[in-house]
């Protein structure tokens, strides 16, 4: 039997009133703080320095709490994607789990096992959050902005606008597997240790293709900082997703793999591994790898979309908003920013839950036999184009893509098996014709 | 002293506490989780002196390349984990010659260079200027280095895997 | 001291004041995460509990084995890979720019200085197939089977 008590507060939690009340009330409060301080943080939103890093604030609370937001999402396309509910007791459709998660997280046993090398294994989930948290210096939210009260003073909602971009976005990646590495390492444990090294070949692997990807950007925007990439995609209405549809393919690959998710998450692959390189975290820490995840993910897909689905650009095939600096403008562009990236996490989701993980051998075999020499491939597509100063013309980018992928094909045809085929020891698979 | 100064000074200070942590640690993963913290802190030094380019290098190549290949070497060889690594005199008579070596031209060369060679504020001493450098002054010093990786990944295939017959 | 001066004058105009503000935020989250996850949650130690986990069984052996060869290629061929590049996005940010050049003025001295694309693109081309017979190379020795 149930509790009384539970059952009456339970209801009262699952009432969509209370949540929706409640969220409207908040919301409102918060509004009428932010009308009532308006004279107090007026200037600090027109300075060129401060207003960076109050950009940099909101954003970083709300990569935070869309985390939260995005477990749930994932679960509920879990339910979606496998015919069943998912989250649904916690608050109006389970809206408050994502609560009760972070509650219990936080309130668990901070397990520290006795064999396992103690400040590494502390150090490992904090580095892999702080890694996955700086990468989104660089992403240009909403372009630049003039106040109605300044304008003089032009606001950019960049938090580093950095000339080397894309490289910076890149070097971080690139560090991203020392969290995962030193997890493995320090907890002293053979699953963990597997996972550890796994994850790190895995990651090197996957940065080649995606280091090839971004050069076929380069050859056609000529330039390595984001805002300028989003600016040219902006002003000509052509987004480079458009031109280049195969180097995106690559980076979005690459980016599933640098994020360790299925079907790239040989890492904590749980049926092997148990958890892979977090098998001995416990608590808030464990918590912490599941943040930079998350955390990876959202900046990835902000990346994704400033380089390809050109960034705050609200509209394919026009410049409608590219020069304006309108305070209003900047309400749209961060809100087509925003969507973007949503639709971006929404596939790296449905992916997840639709593609079942891939063998290590064919995790291998993807990286270096297909998508290196594609990539390579396109790269010198693209230097050729640029020699002959096509590279902006959508018939002689969209044409070498079609051939790049029809070389694919072919290879593949010729070749007699799937690149993510059969392991390699096993006879080679002979099917008559019926 | 201005911010950049001591902002130059700290991180110097952390990278000269790395490096030390690295040569005196004696549990191995230790050493290169230092030589991770060395790496990135003279990458942080490229960022302070506007080297932008040459920072992002910094972390991909070493702090993300070079790094992994050596803690991969260490897992190769799995006796170097428990043991306690000590070093011998003699190893550490060798060490100071080659360091001592080192600092001497080091110190040459700064000696020898009077002042900054390109101003930092230059503003388009970027990524393509690097560029155009690379393919025409040192063309031949470039080409020859596709040269020298081509032979790294011929002898790392002979390495794992001797020519089968 | 005089000499460094200039070198780190040009902190004021960094962007990267923001970016180290964004790593320290990023940093004490998560020191206060940990600390504060530390000393709320229960504490109740046995040696059973913080064992290594094992599915439940006795550990047996140690951690630490050794594994794959293979791991190791890997790790060197993308160091290989990760170099070439590298050197790669200089020329590729260089390139698109000195078509343009009627609608950048500042890549006039380039042309000036009688780079024309197609030198840039066989000066690279080069060193491009060098590393492609290299990957080819491996490809054929069978470096990316795993048995």
């Amino acid at each position: 039997m149930q509790d009384p008590v539970v059952f009456r507060v339970e209801r009262i939690l699952r009432s969509p009133w209370l949540i929706f009340g409640a969220g409207a009330v908040l919301a409102g409060a918060l509004a009428l703080a932010l009308w009532l301080l308006f004279p107090l943080y007026k200037g600090l939103l027109a300075d060129p320095f401060w207003f960076p890093i109050l950009v940099m604030a909101i954003m970083l609370n709300l990569i935070l709490s869309s985390t939260a937001i995005c477990i749930l999402a994932e679960r509920k396309i879990a339910g979606f994607t496998q015919d069943r509910f998912g989250p649904n007791r916690v608050g109006f459709w389970g809206l408050l789990q994502p609560l009760a998660d972070g509650l219990k997280f936080l309130l668990k046993e901070d397990i520290i096992p006795t064999q396992v090398d103690k400040p590494l294994f502390l150090l490992a989930p904090a580095m892999a959050l702080i890694i996955s948290l700086s990468g989104f210096a660089v992403i240009p939210w909403a372009g630049e902005v003039r106040w109605p009260w300044a304008p003089d003073t032009l606001v950019s909602t960049q938090v580093a606008s950095l000339d080397i971009g894309v490289l910076y976005v890149l070097a971080v990646a690139s560090l991203g597997v020392y969290g995962v590495v030193l997890a493995g390492y320090a907890s002293n444990n053979k699953y963990a240790f597997y996972g550890g090294v796994r994850a790190a070949a895995q990651m090197i692997s996957y940065e080649l293709p995606l280091g090839l990807g971004l050069l076929c950007l380069l050859l056609t925007s000529g330039s390595l900082r984001l805002e300028e990439v989003v600016r040219q995609q902006a002003q000509s209405g052509m987004w480079y997703v458009f031109l280049h549809p195969l180097p995106f393919l690559l980076i979005l690959v690459s980016s599933f793999a640098e994020a360790n998710r299925v079907p790239f998450d040989l890492a904590e692959a749980e049926q092997e591994l148990v958890g892979g390189f977090h098998t001995e975290y416990s608590s808030m820490k464990f918590a912490l790898f599941f943040l930079a995840e998350y955390a990876h993910m959202i900046t990835g897909s902000a990346v994704l979309v400033a380089l390809f689905c050109g960034g705050w650009a609200p509209l394919p095939f026009s410049s409608w908003l590219a020069d304006s600096t309108a305070w209003w403008a900047l309400l749209i562009k961060l809100g087509a920013y925003l969507a973007k990236v949503a639709v971006c996490i929404g596939l790296f989701m449905l992916v997840r839950w639709t593609i079942p993980r891939f063998r290590f051998d064919q995790l291998m075999r993807i990286a270096w036999l297909s998508l290196v020499p594609v990539g390579i491939a396109l790269v010198a597509g693209t230097a050729t184009l640029t020699v002959l100063g096509l590279q902006r013309t959508w018939w002689a980018c969209l044409g070498l893509n079609l051939v790049a992928l029809l070389g694919m094909l072919w290879t593949a045809a010729r070749s007699g098996r799937t690149v993510t085929g059969r392991q390699d020891d096993l006879p080679d698979i002979h099917v008559e014709p019926a | 002293m201005t911010g950049e100064a001591i902002a130059f000074y700290l991180l110097a200070a952390v990278v000269t506490a790395f490096a030390l942590g690295c040569v005196l640690a004696s549990n191995i993963v230790r050493m290169a989780l230092c030589l991770l913290g060395t790496l990135g802190g003279v990458a942080l030094l490229y960022f302070l002196m506007a080297a932008n380019f040459l920072g992002a290098i910094q972390l991909i190549v070493y702090a993300g390349g070079t790094l992994i290949v050596i803690v991969f070497g260490v897992m190769l060889t799995s006796r170097a984990y428990g043991t306690k690594l000590r070093v011998r005199p003699l190893e550490m008579i060798g060490a100071a010659v080659v360091t001592l070596a080192l600092l001497a031209g080091l110190t040459a060369i700064l000696v020898r260079t009077a002042g900054p060679v390109v101003s930092p504020s230059t503003p388009d001493f970027g990524v393509a200027q690097i560029g155009t450098e690379l393919l025409s002054t040192y063309l031949v010093p470039f080409e020859v280095i596709s040269v020298l990786l081509l032979a790294v990944m011929i002898g790392a295939a002979y390495l794992v895997q001797p020519e089968k017959k | 001291m005089e000499p460094l001066e200039p070198y780190i004058s040009a902190l004021a105009e960094s962007d990267f004041t923001a970016v180290g503000i964004l790593a320290l935020v990023a940093t004490g989250l998560a020191g206060a995460i940990l600390v504060l996850t530390h000393l709320l949650g229960p504490k109740r130690v046995g040696p059973r509990k913080h064992a290594p986990y094992e599915s439940g069984m006795e550990p047996v052996g140690d951690t630490r084995r050794r594994f794959s060869v293979r791991f190791y290629l890997i790790a060197v061929l993308f160091l290989v890979f990760d170099v070439e590049i590298v050197f790669l996005y200089p020329w590729a940010v260089l390139f698109p720019r000195l078509r343009d050049s009627a609608h950048q003025p500042w890549a006039q001295p380039l042309v000036a200085a009688g780079y024309s694309p197609l030198y840039l693109f066989l000066a690279m081309g080069v060193f491009f197939a060098l590393l492609l017979i290299g990957l080819i190379y491996e490809w054929r020795r069978g470096i990316f089977r795993w048995n």
